[in-house]
Protein backbone atom coordinates (compact mmCIF):
# COMPACT_ATOMS: atom_id res chain seq x y z
CA UNK A 1 0.00 0.00 0.00
CA UNK A 2 2.93 2.58 0.13
CA UNK A 3 2.21 5.98 -0.99
CA UNK A 4 4.34 8.88 -1.02
CA UNK A 5 1.62 11.63 -1.29
CA UNK A 6 -1.96 12.27 0.22
CA UNK A 7 -3.73 12.41 -3.23
CA UNK A 8 -6.01 15.01 -1.81
CA UNK A 9 -3.35 17.51 -0.70
CA UNK A 10 -1.33 16.77 -4.14
CA UNK A 11 -1.14 19.57 -6.30
CA UNK A 12 -3.17 19.24 -8.74
CA UNK A 13 -2.11 18.63 -12.37
CA UNK A 14 -4.03 18.20 -15.86
CA UNK A 15 -1.96 14.98 -17.51
CA UNK A 16 -2.88 13.45 -20.61
CA UNK A 17 -5.60 11.17 -18.59
CA UNK A 18 -7.42 14.16 -17.50
CA UNK A 19 -7.33 15.64 -21.14
CA UNK A 20 -8.72 12.49 -22.73
CA UNK A 21 -12.12 13.49 -21.93
CA UNK A 22 -11.94 16.38 -23.53
CA UNK A 23 -10.09 15.29 -26.80
CA UNK A 24 -12.24 12.78 -27.39
CA UNK A 25 -15.83 15.09 -27.04
CA UNK A 26 -13.91 17.08 -29.69
CA UNK A 27 -12.73 14.32 -32.05
CA UNK A 28 -16.48 13.07 -32.20
CA UNK A 29 -17.67 16.34 -33.41
CA UNK A 30 -15.17 16.03 -36.57
CA UNK A 31 -16.09 12.02 -36.65
CA UNK A 32 -19.16 11.60 -36.29
CA UNK A 33 -21.09 14.65 -37.83
CA UNK A 34 -24.65 12.67 -37.83
CA UNK A 35 -24.71 11.63 -34.56
CA UNK A 36 -24.10 15.33 -32.65
CA UNK A 37 -27.69 15.46 -31.62
CA UNK A 38 -27.21 11.80 -29.76
CA UNK A 39 -23.72 13.17 -29.15
CA UNK A 40 -25.87 16.89 -26.96
CA UNK A 41 -27.76 14.36 -25.25
CA UNK A 42 -24.78 12.23 -24.42
CA UNK A 43 -23.03 15.49 -23.10
CA UNK A 44 -26.46 17.07 -21.14
CA UNK A 45 -26.67 13.51 -19.40
CA UNK A 46 -23.03 13.73 -18.19
CA UNK A 47 -23.37 17.02 -16.71
CA UNK A 48 -26.66 15.95 -14.81
CA UNK A 49 -24.43 13.14 -13.50
CA UNK A 50 -22.01 15.13 -12.96
CA UNK A 51 -23.99 17.34 -10.66
CA UNK A 52 -25.49 13.90 -8.52
CA UNK A 53 -21.65 12.78 -8.22
CA UNK A 54 -21.40 16.07 -6.04
CA UNK A 55 -24.53 15.48 -4.04
CA UNK A 56 -24.23 11.89 -4.01
CA UNK A 57 -20.87 11.08 -4.71
CA UNK A 58 -18.48 13.21 -2.39
CA UNK A 59 -21.25 15.19 0.38
CA UNK A 60 -23.22 11.52 0.70
CA UNK A 61 -26.66 12.76 -0.13
CA UNK A 62 -28.80 9.65 -1.10
CA UNK A 63 -31.42 10.91 -3.77
CA UNK A 64 -33.47 9.18 -5.75
CA UNK A 65 -35.20 12.74 -7.22
CA UNK A 66 -32.73 14.18 -8.61
CA UNK A 67 -34.65 14.89 -12.00
CA UNK A 68 -36.79 17.53 -9.67
CA UNK A 69 -34.02 19.67 -10.65
CA UNK A 70 -33.52 18.85 -14.16
CA UNK A 71 -37.19 18.91 -14.95
CA UNK A 72 -37.32 22.17 -13.28
CA UNK A 73 -34.40 23.64 -15.11
CA UNK A 74 -35.83 22.45 -18.22
CA UNK A 75 -39.39 23.42 -18.06
CA UNK A 76 -37.90 27.08 -16.95
CA UNK A 77 -35.92 27.18 -20.23
CA UNK A 78 -38.76 26.00 -22.20
CA UNK A 79 -41.21 28.41 -20.55
CA UNK A 80 -38.77 31.48 -20.76
CA UNK A 81 -38.00 30.92 -24.25
CA UNK A 82 -41.36 30.79 -25.24
CA UNK A 83 -42.31 33.69 -23.55
CA UNK A 84 -39.89 35.55 -25.92
CA UNK A 85 -36.90 35.40 -23.93
CA UNK A 86 -34.78 34.12 -26.79
CA UNK A 87 -31.14 34.71 -25.45
CA UNK A 88 -29.87 31.27 -25.04
CA UNK A 89 -27.46 31.76 -22.18
CA UNK A 90 -28.73 33.53 -19.69
CA UNK A 91 -32.11 31.64 -20.31
CA UNK A 92 -29.65 28.47 -19.30
CA UNK A 93 -28.60 30.50 -16.11
CA UNK A 94 -31.78 31.41 -15.30
CA UNK A 95 -32.95 28.05 -15.44
CA UNK A 96 -30.44 26.73 -13.03
CA UNK A 97 -31.28 29.71 -10.87
CA UNK A 98 -34.32 28.69 -10.76
CA UNK A 99 -33.21 24.94 -9.99
CA UNK A 100 -30.62 26.26 -7.07
CA UNK A 101 -33.57 28.27 -5.40
CA UNK A 102 -35.47 24.68 -5.52
CA UNK A 103 -32.82 23.19 -3.95
CA UNK A 104 -32.65 24.72 -1.31
CA UNK A 105 -36.44 23.97 -0.54
CA UNK A 106 -35.23 20.68 -1.18
CA UNK A 107 -32.57 20.74 1.00
CA UNK A 108 -34.42 21.60 3.99
CA UNK A 109 -36.46 18.79 3.86
CA UNK A 110 -33.81 15.88 2.86
CA UNK A 111 -30.66 17.27 4.26
CA UNK A 112 -31.71 16.23 7.92
CA UNK A 113 -32.29 12.61 7.01
CA UNK A 114 -29.74 9.93 6.32
CA UNK A 115 -30.08 6.67 4.95
CA UNK A 116 -33.11 5.11 3.44
CA UNK A 117 -35.74 8.15 4.82
CA UNK A 118 -33.54 10.05 2.56
CA UNK A 119 -34.10 7.81 -0.40
CA UNK A 120 -37.65 7.55 -0.27
CA UNK A 121 -38.18 10.64 0.46
CA UNK A 122 -36.56 12.47 -2.28
CA UNK A 123 -38.29 9.70 -4.05
CA UNK A 124 -41.42 10.53 -3.04
CA UNK A 125 -40.78 14.69 -3.94
CA UNK A 126 -39.76 13.22 -7.61
CA UNK A 127 -43.63 11.47 -7.95
CA UNK A 128 -45.14 14.86 -6.66
CA UNK A 129 -43.27 16.74 -9.17
CA UNK A 130 -43.95 14.95 -11.94
CA UNK A 131 -47.65 14.15 -10.94
CA UNK A 132 -48.10 18.02 -10.51
CA UNK A 133 -46.46 18.70 -13.68
CA UNK A 134 -49.05 16.62 -15.29
CA UNK A 135 -51.81 17.63 -13.76
CA UNK A 136 -50.92 21.58 -14.36
CA UNK A 137 -51.43 20.90 -18.50
CA UNK A 138 -51.97 25.03 -18.74
CA UNK A 139 -48.09 25.34 -17.68
CA UNK A 140 -46.59 22.44 -18.94
CA UNK A 141 -48.71 21.00 -21.77
CA UNK A 142 -49.25 17.81 -19.66
CA UNK A 143 -48.19 14.94 -22.32
CA UNK A 144 -47.67 16.69 -25.39
CA UNK A 145 -45.04 19.34 -23.66
CA UNK A 146 -43.96 22.14 -24.50
CA UNK A 147 -43.59 22.77 -28.41
CA UNK A 148 -42.14 25.44 -30.64
CA UNK A 149 -39.23 26.75 -28.86
CA UNK A 150 -37.50 28.97 -31.03
CA UNK A 151 -34.10 30.83 -29.60
CA UNK A 152 -31.79 33.42 -30.66
CA UNK A 153 -28.49 32.08 -32.36
CA UNK A 154 -25.31 31.70 -29.66
CA UNK A 155 -24.05 34.88 -28.49
CA UNK A 156 -25.59 36.60 -31.81
CA UNK A 157 -23.81 34.42 -33.78
CA UNK A 158 -24.07 30.86 -34.21
CA UNK A 159 -27.11 29.74 -35.41
CA UNK A 160 -29.24 26.66 -34.11
CA UNK A 161 -28.59 24.08 -37.65
CA UNK A 162 -30.23 21.20 -38.37
CA UNK A 163 -27.37 18.67 -37.72
CA UNK A 164 -26.95 20.33 -34.34
CA UNK A 165 -23.57 21.68 -34.93
CA UNK A 166 -24.32 24.15 -32.59
CA UNK A 167 -26.12 22.44 -30.25
CA UNK A 168 -23.24 20.23 -29.51
CA UNK A 169 -20.50 22.66 -29.11
CA UNK A 170 -22.58 24.37 -26.99
CA UNK A 171 -23.38 21.95 -25.04
CA UNK A 172 -20.16 20.87 -24.43
CA UNK A 173 -19.04 24.13 -23.45
CA UNK A 174 -21.55 24.52 -20.65
CA UNK A 175 -20.10 20.68 -19.63
CA UNK A 176 -16.42 22.26 -19.42
CA UNK A 177 -17.36 25.03 -17.56
CA UNK A 178 -19.25 23.31 -15.10
CA UNK A 179 -16.68 20.48 -15.18
CA UNK A 180 -14.39 23.12 -14.33
CA UNK A 181 -16.10 24.81 -11.16
CA UNK A 182 -16.95 21.18 -9.73
CA UNK A 183 -12.93 20.06 -10.29
CA UNK A 184 -12.27 23.65 -8.61
CA UNK A 185 -14.67 22.85 -5.41
CA UNK A 186 -13.85 19.16 -5.04
CA UNK A 187 -10.11 20.11 -4.81
CA UNK A 188 -10.99 22.79 -1.99
CA UNK A 189 -10.30 22.48 1.97
CA UNK A 190 -14.27 22.58 1.16
CA UNK A 191 -14.38 19.78 -1.38
CA UNK A 192 -12.44 18.04 1.03
CA UNK A 193 -14.86 18.69 3.88
CA UNK A 194 -17.56 17.22 2.14
CA UNK A 195 -15.84 13.57 1.97
CA UNK A 196 -15.28 13.88 5.59
CA UNK A 197 -19.19 14.42 5.75
CA UNK A 198 -19.92 11.26 3.80
CA UNK A 199 -17.62 9.25 5.63
CA UNK A 200 -18.11 10.39 8.95
CA UNK A 201 -21.03 13.05 9.63
CA UNK A 202 -20.36 12.74 13.55
CA UNK A 203 -17.04 13.07 13.52
CA UNK A 204 -17.05 16.27 11.28
CA UNK A 205 -19.30 17.37 13.95
CA UNK A 206 -16.96 17.42 17.06
CA UNK A 207 -14.48 18.85 14.53
CA UNK A 208 -16.07 21.87 14.52
CA UNK A 209 -17.49 21.52 11.13
CA UNK A 210 -21.13 23.03 10.27
CA UNK A 211 -22.10 19.90 8.45
CA UNK A 212 -25.82 21.10 7.89
CA UNK A 213 -24.51 24.26 6.35
CA UNK A 214 -22.05 22.54 4.17
CA UNK A 215 -24.52 20.03 2.70
CA UNK A 216 -26.70 22.33 1.99
CA UNK A 217 -24.22 24.58 -0.03
CA UNK A 218 -23.53 21.82 -2.16
CA UNK A 219 -26.73 20.72 -2.87
CA UNK A 220 -27.44 24.23 -3.92
CA UNK A 221 -24.55 23.88 -6.83
CA UNK A 222 -25.75 20.47 -7.43
CA UNK A 223 -29.05 21.60 -8.02
CA UNK A 224 -27.91 24.68 -10.15
CA UNK A 225 -25.50 22.55 -12.99
CA UNK A 226 -28.95 19.79 -12.55
CA UNK A 227 -30.92 22.32 -13.72
CA UNK A 228 -28.29 23.56 -16.62
CA UNK A 229 -28.69 20.44 -17.87
CA UNK A 230 -31.98 20.44 -17.67
CA UNK A 231 -31.85 23.74 -19.56
CA UNK A 232 -29.81 22.38 -22.47
CA UNK A 233 -32.11 19.51 -23.23
CA UNK A 234 -34.96 21.80 -23.33
CA UNK A 235 -33.04 24.72 -26.22
CA UNK A 236 -31.09 21.70 -27.78
CA UNK A 237 -34.00 19.54 -28.66
CA UNK A 238 -36.44 21.81 -28.43
CA UNK A 239 -39.03 19.72 -26.67
CA UNK A 240 -39.78 19.71 -23.18
CA UNK A 241 -41.76 16.54 -22.52
CA UNK A 242 -43.08 15.06 -18.92
CA UNK A 243 -40.07 12.52 -19.05
CA UNK A 244 -37.75 15.27 -17.78
CA UNK A 245 -39.12 14.39 -14.38
CA UNK A 246 -39.52 11.19 -14.04
CA UNK A 247 -38.80 8.54 -11.69
CA UNK A 248 -36.74 6.63 -14.90
CA UNK A 249 -34.79 9.69 -15.28
CA UNK A 250 -33.69 9.85 -11.44
CA UNK A 251 -32.73 5.91 -11.50
CA UNK A 252 -31.40 5.84 -14.86
CA UNK A 253 -28.51 9.10 -13.90
CA UNK A 254 -28.16 7.11 -10.63
CA UNK A 255 -27.03 4.28 -12.64
CA UNK A 256 -25.51 5.84 -15.48
CA UNK A 257 -22.81 7.32 -12.12
CA UNK A 258 -22.73 4.39 -9.94
CA UNK A 259 -21.73 2.63 -13.28
CA UNK A 260 -19.00 5.12 -14.19
CA UNK A 261 -17.65 5.19 -10.46
CA UNK A 262 -18.98 7.53 -7.74
CA UNK A 263 -16.78 10.52 -6.33
CA UNK A 264 -14.43 10.89 -9.16
CA UNK A 265 -16.28 13.93 -11.63
CA UNK A 266 -14.93 12.06 -14.53
CA UNK A 267 -17.03 8.56 -14.06
CA UNK A 268 -19.87 10.73 -14.90
CA UNK A 269 -18.57 10.98 -18.45
CA UNK A 270 -17.63 7.28 -18.95
CA UNK A 271 -20.90 5.99 -16.77
CA UNK A 272 -23.06 7.75 -19.48
CA UNK A 273 -20.98 7.55 -22.27
CA UNK A 274 -20.93 4.19 -21.85
CA UNK A 275 -24.77 4.00 -20.83
CA UNK A 276 -25.87 5.47 -23.65
CA UNK A 277 -23.93 4.08 -26.24
CA UNK A 278 -24.29 0.23 -24.99
CA UNK A 279 -27.99 1.40 -25.14
CA UNK A 280 -28.63 2.97 -28.57
CA UNK A 281 -26.47 -0.23 -29.99
CA UNK A 282 -28.44 -2.82 -27.85
CA UNK A 283 -31.89 -0.91 -29.03
CA UNK A 284 -30.90 -1.91 -32.38
CA UNK A 285 -30.58 -4.99 -32.34
CA UNK A 286 -33.27 -5.58 -29.98
CA UNK A 287 -35.53 -2.24 -28.94
CA UNK A 288 -37.86 -4.34 -26.39
CA UNK A 289 -35.11 -5.93 -24.18
CA UNK A 290 -32.37 -3.30 -23.98
CA UNK A 291 -32.40 -2.90 -20.23
CA UNK A 292 -30.83 -6.43 -19.86
CA UNK A 293 -27.68 -5.37 -21.46
CA UNK A 294 -27.47 -2.41 -19.19
CA UNK A 295 -28.61 -4.47 -16.20
CA UNK A 296 -25.75 -7.42 -16.67
CA UNK A 297 -23.34 -4.54 -16.91
CA UNK A 298 -24.37 -2.86 -14.11
CA UNK A 299 -24.17 -5.94 -11.76
CA UNK A 300 -21.34 -6.71 -12.89
CA UNK A 301 -19.88 -3.40 -12.06
CA UNK A 302 -21.32 -3.44 -8.99
CA UNK A 303 -20.02 -7.16 -7.63
CA UNK A 304 -16.70 -7.19 -9.35
CA UNK A 305 -15.33 -3.65 -9.81
CA UNK A 306 -15.06 -1.33 -6.71
CA UNK A 307 -15.11 2.19 -7.92
CA UNK A 308 -16.92 1.65 -10.99
CA UNK A 309 -15.24 1.17 -14.84
CA UNK A 310 -13.06 4.17 -13.75
CA UNK A 311 -11.77 2.07 -11.14
CA UNK A 312 -11.21 -0.92 -12.90
CA UNK A 313 -9.47 1.63 -15.46
CA UNK A 314 -7.01 2.40 -12.31
CA UNK A 315 -6.60 -1.17 -11.46
CA UNK A 316 -5.34 -2.04 -14.97
CA UNK A 317 -3.18 1.03 -15.39
CA UNK A 318 -1.41 0.14 -11.48
CA UNK A 319 -0.69 -3.43 -13.20
CA UNK A 320 0.38 -2.20 -16.48
CA UNK A 321 2.70 0.38 -14.71
CA UNK A 322 4.34 -2.07 -12.80
CA UNK A 323 5.33 -4.15 -15.78
CA UNK A 324 8.95 -2.33 -16.94
CA UNK B 1 -8.25 33.22 32.81
CA UNK B 2 -8.49 31.90 36.27
CA UNK B 3 -12.17 30.66 36.43
CA UNK B 4 -12.56 27.04 35.86
CA UNK B 5 -12.64 25.97 31.89
CA UNK B 6 -15.95 23.51 32.16
CA UNK B 7 -18.33 23.50 34.53
CA UNK B 8 -21.26 21.34 34.38
CA UNK B 9 -23.99 21.90 36.87
CA UNK B 10 -26.41 19.41 37.99
CA UNK B 11 -26.64 17.52 34.67
CA UNK B 12 -29.80 15.44 34.38
CA UNK B 13 -31.04 12.83 31.84
CA UNK B 14 -33.69 10.63 31.01
CA UNK B 15 -34.77 8.27 28.92
CA UNK B 16 -38.00 7.78 29.45
CA UNK B 17 -38.68 6.56 33.12
CA UNK B 18 -34.48 5.42 33.36
CA UNK B 19 -32.62 8.34 34.92
CA UNK B 20 -29.21 7.67 33.60
CA UNK B 21 -27.85 10.93 34.78
CA UNK B 22 -28.71 12.89 38.08
CA UNK B 23 -27.53 16.40 39.15
CA UNK B 24 -23.96 15.51 37.52
CA UNK B 25 -21.45 18.39 38.97
CA UNK B 26 -18.00 18.74 37.82
CA UNK B 27 -15.70 21.18 36.96
CA UNK B 28 -12.48 21.43 35.25
CA UNK B 29 -9.44 24.49 35.66
CA UNK B 30 -7.14 24.91 33.10
CA UNK B 31 -4.76 22.33 33.20
CA UNK B 32 -6.67 19.61 35.06
CA UNK B 33 -6.00 16.40 35.21
CA UNK B 34 -9.46 14.39 35.76
CA UNK B 35 -10.09 11.01 35.30
CA UNK B 36 -14.17 9.59 35.45
CA UNK B 37 -14.53 6.20 36.42
CA UNK B 38 -17.25 4.21 37.10
CA UNK B 39 -18.88 0.69 36.10
CA UNK B 40 -20.44 0.83 32.61
CA UNK B 41 -24.21 1.90 32.67
CA UNK B 42 -22.83 4.91 35.49
CA UNK B 43 -23.42 7.53 32.87
CA UNK B 44 -20.05 8.12 31.89
CA UNK B 45 -20.80 8.35 28.10
CA UNK B 46 -24.11 10.06 28.55
CA UNK B 47 -22.12 12.65 30.77
CA UNK B 48 -19.99 13.22 28.09
CA UNK B 49 -22.72 13.62 25.35
CA UNK B 50 -24.24 16.21 27.05
CA UNK B 51 -20.79 17.85 27.00
CA UNK B 52 -19.87 17.58 23.63
CA UNK B 53 -23.26 18.62 22.41
CA UNK B 54 -24.51 15.23 21.32
CA UNK B 55 -27.14 14.80 23.86
CA UNK B 56 -29.31 17.46 25.32
CA UNK B 57 -29.45 17.46 28.94
CA UNK B 58 -32.78 17.63 30.58
CA UNK B 59 -31.83 19.84 33.53
CA UNK B 60 -28.73 21.54 34.26
CA UNK B 61 -26.37 24.04 32.37
CA UNK B 62 -22.63 23.34 30.75
CA UNK B 63 -20.54 26.17 30.87
CA UNK B 64 -17.82 26.58 28.67
CA UNK B 65 -14.94 29.22 29.30
CA UNK B 66 -17.02 30.73 31.37
CA UNK B 67 -20.18 30.53 28.68
CA UNK B 68 -23.63 29.07 28.70
CA UNK B 69 -23.43 26.79 26.11
CA UNK B 70 -26.30 24.55 27.29
CA UNK B 71 -27.95 24.74 24.02
CA UNK B 72 -25.50 24.92 21.75
CA UNK B 73 -24.82 22.64 18.72
CA UNK B 74 -21.87 19.97 19.19
CA UNK B 75 -19.65 22.67 16.17
CA UNK B 76 -19.86 25.21 18.02
CA UNK B 77 -18.90 23.43 20.86
CA UNK B 78 -15.97 22.77 19.01
CA UNK B 79 -14.72 26.01 17.82
CA UNK B 80 -15.04 26.95 20.95
CA UNK B 81 -12.30 24.86 22.46
CA UNK B 82 -14.02 22.00 23.35
CA UNK B 83 -12.85 18.88 21.58
CA UNK B 84 -13.46 14.87 22.48
CA UNK B 85 -11.88 11.57 21.26
CA UNK B 86 -14.22 8.24 20.79
CA UNK B 87 -13.68 5.11 22.55
CA UNK B 88 -14.21 3.63 19.59
CA UNK B 89 -11.87 4.57 16.39
CA UNK B 90 -13.73 7.57 14.75
CA UNK B 91 -11.93 8.98 11.86
CA UNK B 92 -12.01 9.46 8.28
CA UNK B 93 -10.95 5.65 7.30
CA UNK B 94 -10.61 5.77 3.57
CA UNK B 95 -8.50 9.16 3.44
CA UNK B 96 -4.97 9.68 4.65
CA UNK B 97 -3.34 10.55 7.92
CA UNK B 98 -2.53 13.94 6.60
CA UNK B 99 -5.87 14.25 5.17
CA UNK B 100 -7.45 13.42 8.76
CA UNK B 101 -5.25 15.95 10.40
CA UNK B 102 -5.22 18.43 7.23
CA UNK B 103 -9.48 18.21 8.07
CA UNK B 104 -9.47 18.95 11.62
CA UNK B 105 -6.79 21.93 11.24
CA UNK B 106 -8.87 23.41 8.40
CA UNK B 107 -12.31 23.40 10.33
CA UNK B 108 -10.38 24.60 13.07
CA UNK B 109 -8.72 27.78 11.16
CA UNK B 110 -12.29 28.53 9.88
CA UNK B 111 -11.33 27.41 6.26
CA UNK B 112 -13.54 24.37 5.46
CA UNK B 113 -16.11 25.79 3.70
CA UNK B 114 -13.47 27.39 0.98
CA UNK B 115 -14.07 25.94 -2.17
CA UNK B 116 -12.08 28.39 -4.75
CA UNK B 117 -8.34 27.23 -3.95
CA UNK B 118 -7.24 24.00 -3.78
CA UNK B 119 -6.42 21.94 -0.40
CA UNK B 120 -2.95 21.80 -1.63
CA UNK B 121 -2.17 25.54 -2.28
CA UNK B 122 -2.97 26.12 1.51
CA UNK B 123 0.50 25.80 2.44
CA UNK B 124 0.15 27.04 6.16
CA UNK B 125 -2.99 24.71 6.97
CA UNK B 126 -0.58 21.74 5.55
CA UNK B 127 2.43 22.76 7.16
CA UNK B 128 0.45 23.15 10.91
CA UNK B 129 -0.87 19.61 10.19
CA UNK B 130 2.51 18.00 9.26
CA UNK B 131 3.50 19.81 12.71
CA UNK B 132 1.36 18.00 14.58
CA UNK B 133 1.88 14.60 12.74
CA UNK B 134 5.34 14.90 13.51
CA UNK B 135 4.93 15.88 17.12
CA UNK B 136 2.86 12.63 17.77
CA UNK B 137 5.33 10.71 15.72
CA UNK B 138 3.39 9.50 12.70
CA UNK B 139 5.57 11.25 10.14
CA UNK B 140 5.85 7.31 8.36
CA UNK B 141 2.10 6.38 8.04
CA UNK B 142 1.14 9.95 6.79
CA UNK B 143 0.57 9.42 3.32
CA UNK B 144 -1.34 6.02 4.27
CA UNK B 145 -4.95 5.57 4.99
CA UNK B 146 -5.83 5.65 8.14
CA UNK B 147 -7.89 2.24 7.90
CA UNK B 148 -4.46 0.37 6.75
CA UNK B 149 -2.57 1.59 9.81
CA UNK B 150 -2.41 -0.24 13.18
CA UNK B 151 -5.10 0.05 15.84
CA UNK B 152 -2.54 1.63 18.05
CA UNK B 153 -1.75 4.42 15.78
CA UNK B 154 -5.19 4.86 14.80
CA UNK B 155 -5.69 5.62 18.95
CA UNK B 156 -2.84 8.24 18.38
CA UNK B 157 -4.82 10.17 14.81
CA UNK B 158 -7.84 10.21 17.23
CA UNK B 159 -6.29 12.18 19.46
CA UNK B 160 -4.75 13.97 16.96
CA UNK B 161 -7.56 14.78 15.29
CA UNK B 162 -8.83 16.51 18.77
CA UNK B 163 -5.85 18.30 19.27
CA UNK B 164 -5.65 19.95 16.24
CA UNK B 165 -7.98 22.27 17.29
CA UNK B 166 -5.85 23.68 20.08
CA UNK B 167 -8.98 22.60 22.02
CA UNK B 168 -9.32 24.37 25.91
CA UNK B 169 -11.14 21.19 27.17
CA UNK B 170 -10.38 17.87 26.13
CA UNK B 171 -12.66 15.00 26.45
CA UNK B 172 -10.81 11.79 26.43
CA UNK B 173 -13.08 8.67 25.77
CA UNK B 174 -10.78 5.24 26.76
CA UNK B 175 -7.87 6.45 25.26
CA UNK B 176 -5.88 3.54 25.38
CA UNK B 177 -8.66 0.82 24.15
CA UNK B 178 -7.88 -1.94 22.83
CA UNK B 179 -4.42 -1.14 22.18
CA UNK B 180 -2.32 -4.45 22.45
CA UNK B 181 0.29 -3.90 25.24
CA UNK B 182 3.25 -3.50 22.77
CA UNK B 183 1.54 -0.17 21.08
CA UNK B 184 0.31 1.17 24.68
CA UNK B 185 3.46 3.23 25.50
CA UNK B 186 3.09 5.05 22.19
CA UNK B 187 -0.43 6.32 23.36
CA UNK B 188 0.77 6.92 26.80
CA UNK B 189 3.52 8.88 25.65
CA UNK B 190 1.12 11.23 23.66
CA UNK B 191 -0.97 11.57 26.61
CA UNK B 192 2.05 12.43 28.68
CA UNK B 193 3.41 15.63 26.18
CA UNK B 194 0.11 16.90 25.65
CA UNK B 195 0.19 20.89 26.51
CA UNK B 196 -0.16 21.31 30.74
CA UNK B 197 -2.79 24.02 30.21
CA UNK B 198 -5.26 22.41 28.57
CA UNK B 199 -7.78 20.73 30.42
CA UNK B 200 -8.41 16.82 30.31
CA UNK B 201 -10.99 14.88 31.49
CA UNK B 202 -10.60 11.21 30.71
CA UNK B 203 -12.76 8.43 30.49
CA UNK B 204 -10.38 5.17 31.50
CA UNK B 205 -11.21 1.90 33.40
CA UNK B 206 -7.54 0.94 33.70
CA UNK B 207 -6.44 2.30 36.99
CA UNK B 208 -3.31 1.84 35.72
CA UNK B 209 -3.21 4.52 33.43
CA UNK B 210 -5.70 6.48 35.90
CA UNK B 211 -3.22 6.35 38.47
CA UNK B 212 -0.69 7.57 35.65
CA UNK B 213 -2.05 10.41 34.21
CA UNK B 214 -4.53 11.20 36.35
CA UNK B 215 -4.60 14.18 39.56
CA UNK B 216 -8.12 13.82 40.29
CA UNK B 217 -10.20 10.83 40.03
CA UNK B 218 -14.42 11.33 40.05
CA UNK B 219 -16.64 8.41 40.54
CA UNK B 220 -19.62 8.18 39.02
CA UNK B 221 -22.24 5.23 39.64
CA UNK B 222 -25.89 4.42 38.66
CA UNK B 223 -25.82 8.23 37.38
CA UNK B 224 -24.66 9.79 40.50
CA UNK B 225 -21.38 11.22 40.98
CA UNK B 226 -20.04 8.86 44.24
CA UNK B 227 -16.95 11.15 45.13
CA UNK B 228 -13.95 12.67 43.87
CA UNK B 229 -10.69 13.09 45.09
CA UNK B 230 -7.02 11.93 44.23
CA UNK B 231 -6.50 8.83 42.63
CA UNK B 232 -5.13 7.60 46.74
CA UNK B 233 -8.02 8.52 48.22
CA UNK B 234 -10.65 7.38 45.79
CA UNK B 235 -9.02 3.58 44.92
CA UNK B 236 -8.81 3.16 49.00
CA UNK B 237 -12.42 4.42 49.24
CA UNK B 238 -14.56 1.86 51.04
CA UNK B 239 -17.44 2.99 48.86
CA UNK B 240 -15.95 3.10 45.66
CA UNK B 241 -14.55 -0.97 46.56
CA UNK B 242 -18.26 -1.70 47.48
CA UNK B 243 -19.54 -0.48 43.92
CA UNK B 244 -16.85 -2.85 42.14
CA UNK B 245 -17.43 -5.66 44.55
CA UNK B 246 -16.29 -9.35 43.68
CA UNK B 247 -13.54 -7.88 41.61
CA UNK B 248 -10.11 -7.86 42.60
CA UNK B 249 -8.89 -4.65 44.72
CA UNK B 250 -8.69 -1.74 42.30
CA UNK B 251 -4.45 -1.85 42.49
CA UNK B 252 -4.25 -5.05 42.55
CA UNK B 253 -2.80 -7.58 39.87
CA UNK B 254 -1.65 -5.08 36.67
CA UNK B 255 -3.98 -2.57 38.27
CA UNK B 256 -6.63 -2.78 35.79
CA UNK B 257 -10.64 -2.94 36.90
CA UNK B 258 -12.76 -3.40 33.92
CA UNK B 259 -15.87 -3.06 34.94
CA UNK B 260 -17.91 -5.44 32.96
CA UNK B 261 -15.71 -4.52 30.05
Amino acid sequence: MGRDRSPLLAPPRVGPLQALPWLLIAAAYFAFPSYLSFGSGILIMALFALSLDLALGYAGILTLGHAVFYGTGAYAAGLIALAGWREPITGVLMSGGLSAILAVIVGILVLHLRGLPQIMTTLALGVIFYEVANKLTSVTGGDDGLQGIRLDPVFGVFDWTVYGHTAYLYTAAWLLLMFLVAWRLTGSPFGLALQGIRINPLRMQMIGAPIAHRLMKVFVISGFMAGVAGALSAQTTKFVGLEVYSLNLSAAVLVMLVLGGLGRLYGAFVGTAVYMIVHHIAAIADPYNWMFVIGVLLIGVVLLARGGLLGVADRALRFVRRWP
Amino acid sequence: MNGPVLEAIGLTKRFGALVVAQQISLTLAPGARRALIGPNGAGKTTFVAMLSGALRPDGGTVRLAGEDVTGMAPHRRARRGLARTFQVNSQFGPLTVLENVFLAVSEHAGFGGRMLRPAASHRALIEQAEALIAKLDLGAERHLPVSAISYGKQRVVEIALALAARPKVLLLDEPAAGIPSAEAARVFDVLEKLPVEMAILMIEHDMAIVRRFAAEVTVLVGGVVLMSGTPSEVLSSPDVRRVYLGRAEPQAGQGAVHAGA
